[in-house]
C-alpha cells in the first residue's frame, strides 16, 4: 500500500520536474496514480474480501508509538475502488478538458498528489497517519479549488474550504489524541475492535472527531464551503465532490461510528439531526440554483447528509445501505459533473436559463446524462434505486420519522434532478440569449469518460451482484454483521418500496408542476434570504477573527521589553500555581536554619534590597559584590568548598568587569521610565511564588537521590575522592565540555561587540 | 532545606525581577545576576543543608553534602558569568554607539500593534 502512495507522489514529482516534455500528456501520466491503485486492488482484492486484510507497518519512533501503519480491509477497499475507479476516467477526461500548459501540468500534479493522499487516508490504520493524509487532502484541495487564481472568487472559495476543513481537521487532531489516550492505542483496527467506554474525556474526544467529519463532509452548519468550491475547474469538482474529499468525512464516521455510538449516547441523535438538516437544506437550495454546477453542488450536500446519517448511525442495516448509496452516488454524480463540464466546455455557459436545444445538438451526451440522472432520482432498474431500497429497508426498521425524513429529501432530489435535466437540455427561458452546442465527437474524452461511468452505473444497476460482495464485506467490517442488507434489482412488494414509490411520485409531481415550484421557491427564498445563513456566518466570522487577532497581538506584543518580560513571568508564575492548587499539595515547613545561615541571610537580603534604591553605579557594583560574597560564604556552610572558591573567583572577576564597563557609563542611573507599582507587584508575585514553590518541592521528593551511587562510584570508577570534581570532569565530562564551549562563545561574542567600538572611540579622541 | 535560605532565595528573585522590569541594560544585568544567585540557592536547597563536603577520604561523617546539586550549581555559576560578561559588552557597545544603554521599544512590533489596516485582498473581499 505504501508503494501505491509513493507511486502517486513520484508521478506528481515527475510531472513537476519534467513539465515541458510531459506537458502534452500530463493527465495521462497522472492517471498512472489511480491506475496503480486499481492494479493493487485487482491483485489483492479477493484476498481482502475473504476477510484477510492487507497490512503494512513502518516503525518511525517506536518509543512514541509512532508507526506508519496501513491496513486495507473490505471497507478501505470499497473506498479505494471509488477513489481510483472514479479518478481514472476523470484524469483521462481532464486531458481533453485542459489545453496543455505548464499551469495545467501543475494542476495534474496536484490532482495526482490529492489522489495519493486520499488513498493514504482510507488505507491508514494509525490515527495520526490518517490525520496527516487528511490534512494533505485539505492542502491539495486548496490548490485545486484555487486553480483560477486570477479570480478573486476562486481564491476566496479555496480559502473558505481550507479554513473550514483545516479547522475541523485540527479539532479532529485534538479528538484523536484524547481518544488514543483513553484507548491506549492509535491503531484504528484496535480501537474499533475494542472501543473505549465510560469516561467523560471520551465525550470531548468524540465531539471533536465528529466536528472534523462534519466540516470535511460539508454537513450543516459548515456546508457553505462546498458550493463555493465550485469555483474549481469542473474535473476537480467532479473528483473532489463525487468520490473523494467530501467522502473522507463519511469514511471517518463510517469507520468510527460504531465505536462512537458505544461510547457516547448523544452520538446517534447528533448524527441523525445533522444529517437530516443537511439533507433537506441541500435539496431545497438545489431547487433554487441557475448554475448547473451549483445545483449539483447543493444536491451533493443533500446526498452527503443522507450518507452521513446512514453511515454514522452505528446501525448495521443503515451502514450497509449507506455504503451502497455511496457507490451509486460516486458513479452518477461524477457522470453529471463531467457532463456539466462538457456542456460548459462546448457552449461556454452553465446557466440553465440560457442553454437551449442541447438534446438535439448533443444527443449522445444527453443519453449519458439521462442515465446518470435516473440513477440519482432512484428510478427502478438503476443502482440508485437498489441502494436506496437497501437504505429505506434499514430506516423503516428503525423509526417512521427517519424514513419520512429520507423520503422528503428523495422527493426534493427528484425535483432538482428534473430542474437539472430540463434546464440543461430543454429550451432556453424566453428573454435570455440562448446558448447552443455542437455535437461532441465520440472520440473525445469529454464524452466517453462520463459515458464510461454511466455505463458502469447502469450495468451495476442491472446486476447489483457485481458490487454486492464489496458492499457486504465493507458493511461487515464496520458493523460486524454479515449480510446486513440486500442489494437487488427488484425488492418485491415490501413496505420500503411504498415509501420510495411515494417519494418518486411526489417528486415527479413537483417536476411536472415545476413552474409552480419555481414561483414558490422564489417567494420562500426571498424571505429565507433575510435569515442568517451559514455563508454569511462564515463571511462575518473571518473579519471578526482578524480584528480579534489584531487587538490581542496589539495588546500583548506592544514592542516594550519590560512588558514582554512581565507577561512571561506572570505566565510562568500563574500556570504552575493553578496546576498546583488543583493538586492541593502538602506544604512542608522546613526547620528555620542554623545561626550562620541567619546571619549570612540577613547580610545578603540587606545588600539585595538596597540595590534598587542606590543610584550611583559604583555603589551598585559594590552591593552586588556583597551579595555574591555572602552567597559564597553560604555555600561553604552547605559543605561546598568548590562552590565557595568558584563563587569568590567569579564574583571578583565580575566586579572588575562591571567596574571596567561602568567606567564608560554615566556615574548615576537615570530614573527608570517604567511605572513603579506594576513592577513591584510582579516582583512580589515572583518572590512569593518562589517561596511557596520551594515549600511544595520540599514535600514532594518521591524517590531516593541518585547521589548515593555517585558517591559510591567515585573512587572505584574515577579514582577521585572529591565527588563534585569527579562529576564535573568524569561522570558528566561532556556537559563540562559544552559549558567551556559556551564560555568561549560568550568571550568571542563579547570581544567582537566591544573591541571595534572601543578602537573607534579611541581613534576619535 | 531551611526556611531562612528559602526566604533569601525568594527575596533575591523578587529584587531581581524588580530590576529586570525596566529599560536600563546595566540594571537588567544586575537583576539577572540576583535571580541566578536565587536559582542557585534553590538548587542547593534540594540537597542536605549544613553538612561536610562530599569528599571520600575514609573518615566517617554524620551528614555529607549531596554532590549532585553542587556540580550543577558550579556549572551554573560559570555560565552566568559568561552571560554577564556578554551582556556587559552589549551594554557598553550600546552606550558607546547611541549614548544610552536603554533598550528601546521594538519598532516593528509597535508598527504591528498599531496597524489595523489589512492589505490582504482575499480577506477584504470576504468582509465586503
Amino acid at each position: 500500500m505504501a508503494l501505491v502512495v509513493l507511486i502517486h507522489l513520484a508521478v506528481a514529482g515527475i510531472l513537476v520536474l519534467f513539465r515541458r516534455p510531459l506537458g502534452r500528456w500530463a493527465f495521462v501520466v497522472g492517471a498512472l496514480g489511480p491506475a496503480s491503485t486499481l492494479l493493487w486492488a485487482a491483485l489483492n482484492g479477493s484476498r481482502v474480501l475473504s476477510g484477510d486484510p492487507a497490512t503494512e507497518s513502518f516503525t518511525w519512533v517506536a518509543s512514541l508509538d509512532l508507526t506508519i501503519a496501513f491496513r486495507v480491509d473490505a471497507y478501505s477497499l470499497l473506498f479505494l475502488l471509488v477513489v481510483a475507479g472514479i479518478g481514472l476516467p476523470i484524469f483521462l477526461y481532464s486531458q481533453s478538458y485542459f489545453s496543455p500548459s505548464s499551469r495545467a501540468t501543475n494542476f495534474a500534479a496536484t490532482m495526482t498528489l490529492f489522489a495519493g493522499s486520499m488513498v493514504g487516508l482510507v488505507a491508514a490504520d494509525h490515527l495520526l497517519a490518517l490525520f496527516v493524509f487528511w490534512e494533505l487532502t485539505t492542502i491539495t484541495s486548496y490548490l485545486l479549488i484555487g486553480y483560477y487564481d486570477q479570480k478573486a472568487e476562486a481564491r476566496s472559495a479555496a480559502l473558505h474550504a481550507a479554513l473550514v476543513t483545516g479547522g475541523g481537521g485540527l479539532a479532529m487532531l485534538g479528538g484523536i489524541v484524547l481518544l488514543a489516550g483513553e484507548a491506549g492505542t492509535y491503531l484504528i483496527s484496535e480501537i474499533t475492535a475494542n472501543p473505549p467506554v465510560g469516561s467523560n474525556v471520551l465525550t470531548v474526544a468524540w465531539a471533536l472527531i465528529l466536528l472534523g467529519a462534519v466540516t470535511k463532509s460539508a454537513q450543516f452548519p459548515f456546508h457553505a464551503w462546498l458550493p463555493g468550491a465550485m469555483a474549481a475547474p469542473t474535473p476537480a469538482s467532479a473528483f473532489l465532490h463525487s468520490a473523494t474529499m467530501v467522502k473522507a468525512g463519511i469514511f471517518l464516521v463510517g469507520r468510527l461510528g460504531f465505536a462512537g455510538v458505544a461510547a457516547a449516547d448523544w452520538w446517534q441523535p447528533a448524527v441523525f439531526t445533522i444529517g437530516f438538516i443537511t439533507m433537506v437544506l441541500g435539496g431545497w437550495r438545489a431547487l433554487r440554483q441557475y448554475d448547473l454546477k451549483l445545483l449539483l453542488a447543493f444536491g451533493t450536500v443533500s446526498q452527503l447528509g443522507f450518507m452521513f446519517l446512514l453511515l454514522g448511525s452505528g446501525i448495521p442495516a443503515l451502514a450497509f445501505g449507506g455504503l451502497a448509496i455511496l457507490v451509486g452516488h460516486a458513479l452518477f454524480k461524477a457522470t453529471l459533473f463531467l457532463s456539466v463540464g462538457a456542456i460548459d466546455h462546448e457552449t461556454g455557459t452553465r446557466d440553465l436559463r440560457r442553454l437551449s436545444g442541447l438534446r438535439r445538438s448533443m444527443p449522445r451526451l444527453f443519453w449519458v446524462t439521462t442515465a446518470a440522472a435516473l440513477s440519482m432520482t432512484a428510478m427502478p432498474l438503476t443502482l440508485g434505486f437498489a441502494a436506496k431500497e437497501a437504505a429505506f429497508d434499514g430506516l423503516l426498521a428503525e423509526s417512521v420519522w427517519l424514513i419520512a425524513a429520507a423520503a422528503t429529501a428523495s422527493t426534493l432530489t427528484v425535483a432538482y434532478t428534473a430542474r437539472f435535466m430540463f434546464g440543461a437540455f430543454g429550451p432556453a427561458v424566453p428573454g435570455t440569449e440562448p446558448a447552443t452546442g455542437k455535437r461532441l465527437a465520440s472520440r473525445s474524452a469529454l464524452l466517453w469518460a462520463p459515458a464510461l461511468l454511466a455505463v458502469m452505473s447502469v450495468g451495476i444497476g442491472l446486476l447489483p451482484t457485481l458490487v454486492l460482495p464489496i458492499v457486504n464485506g465493507a458493511a461487515k467490517v464496520v458493523s460486524g454483521v454479515a449480510k446486513a442488507g440486500k442489494l437487488v434489482i427488484w425488492p418485491g412488494f415490501v413496505p420500503a418500496l411504498a415509501w420510495s414509490l411515494a417519494s418518486l411520485t411526489a417528486g415527479l409531481l413537483l417536476a411536472w408542476r415545476r413552474q409552480l415550484v419555481d414561483r414558490t421557491t422564489e417567494a420562500v427564498g426571498r424571505v429565507a434570504e433575510r435569515l442568517p445563513s451559514a455563508d454569511t456566518a462564515y463571511r462575518r466570522s473571518i473579519p471578526a477573527l482578524l480584528r480579534f487577532a489584531d487587538r490581542s497581538s496589539g495588546l500583548l506584543q506592544n514592542g516594550s521589553l519590560p512588558a514582554y518580560i512581565a507577561i512571561i513571568l506572570m505566565v510562568a508564575v500563574t500556570a504552575p500555581t493553578v496546576a498546583a492548587i488543583g493538586e492541593s499539595p502538602v506544604l512542608v515547613t522546613p526547620p528555620g536554619g542554623s545561626m550562620l545561615e541567619w546571619i549570612l541571610g540577613a547580610l545578603i537580603v540587606g545588600f539585595a534590597v538596597a540595590l534598587p534604591f542606590v543610584r550611583r553605579r559604583f555603589a551598585v557594583v559594590i552591593l552586588l559584590g556583597g551579595v555574591g560574597y555572602g552567597i559564597a560564604a553560604l555555600y561553604s556552610v552547605f559543605g561546598g568548598p568548590d562552590l565557595t572558591l568558584t563563587q569568590l573567583l567569579v564574583e571578583t572577576l565580575a566586579v572588575a568587569l562591571f567596574a571596567f564597563v561602568l567606567r564608560h557609563l554615566p556615574a548615576t542611573f537615570s530614573r527608570p521610565a517604567t511605572a513603579r507599582l506594576p513592577r513591584l507587584a510582579v516582583a512580589l508575585a515572583v518572590g512569593a511564588f518562589v517561596f511557596f514553590a520551594g515549600l511544595v518541592v520540599n514535600g514532594a521528593r518521591s524517590s531516593e537521590t541518585i547521589s548515593d551511587t555517585l558517591v559510591a562510584d567515585s573512587v572505584p570508577e574515577a579514582a577521585g575522592s572529591n565527588v563534585v570534581n569527579v562529576i564535573l570532569v568524569d561522570f558528566r565530562a561532556f556537559d563540562t565540555l559544552g559549558e567551556i564551549t559556551v564560555l568561549v562563545a560568550a568571550a568571542l561574542g563579547a570581544a567582537g561587540l566591544v573591541i571595534p567600538v572601543i578602537r573607534d572611540a579611541r581613534s576619535r579622541t | 532545606m531551611s526556611l531562612i535560605t528559602l526566604a533569601v532565595a525568594a527575596t533575591l528573585f523578587a529584587v531581581g525581577t524588580y530590576l529586570i522590569l525596566q529599560r536600563m541594560l546595566s540594571r537588567i544585568i544586575i537583576g539577572l545576576g540576583l535571580m541566578s544567585h536565587g536559582a542557585n540557592l534553590l538548587i542547593m536547597l534540594s540537597g542536605t543543608g549544613p553538612a561536610t563536603p562530599p569528599i571520600v577520604d575514609g573518615s566517617p561523617s554524620p551528614v555529607v553534602a549531596d554532590p549532585l546539586p553542587q556540580a550543577m550549581v558550579l556549572t551554573a555559576i560559570v555560565i552566568t558569568f559568561g552571560i554577564t560578561a556578554f551582556l556587559l559588552a552589549l551594554a557598553l557597545r550600546s552606550y558607546l554607539l547611541t549614548g544610552s544603554d536603554a533598550v528601546e521599544d521594538d519598532l516593528e512590533d509597535k508598527r504591528i500593534a498599531h496597524s489595523h489596516d489589512r492589505s490582504s485582498m482575499d480577506v477584504q473581499e470576504m468582509s465586503e
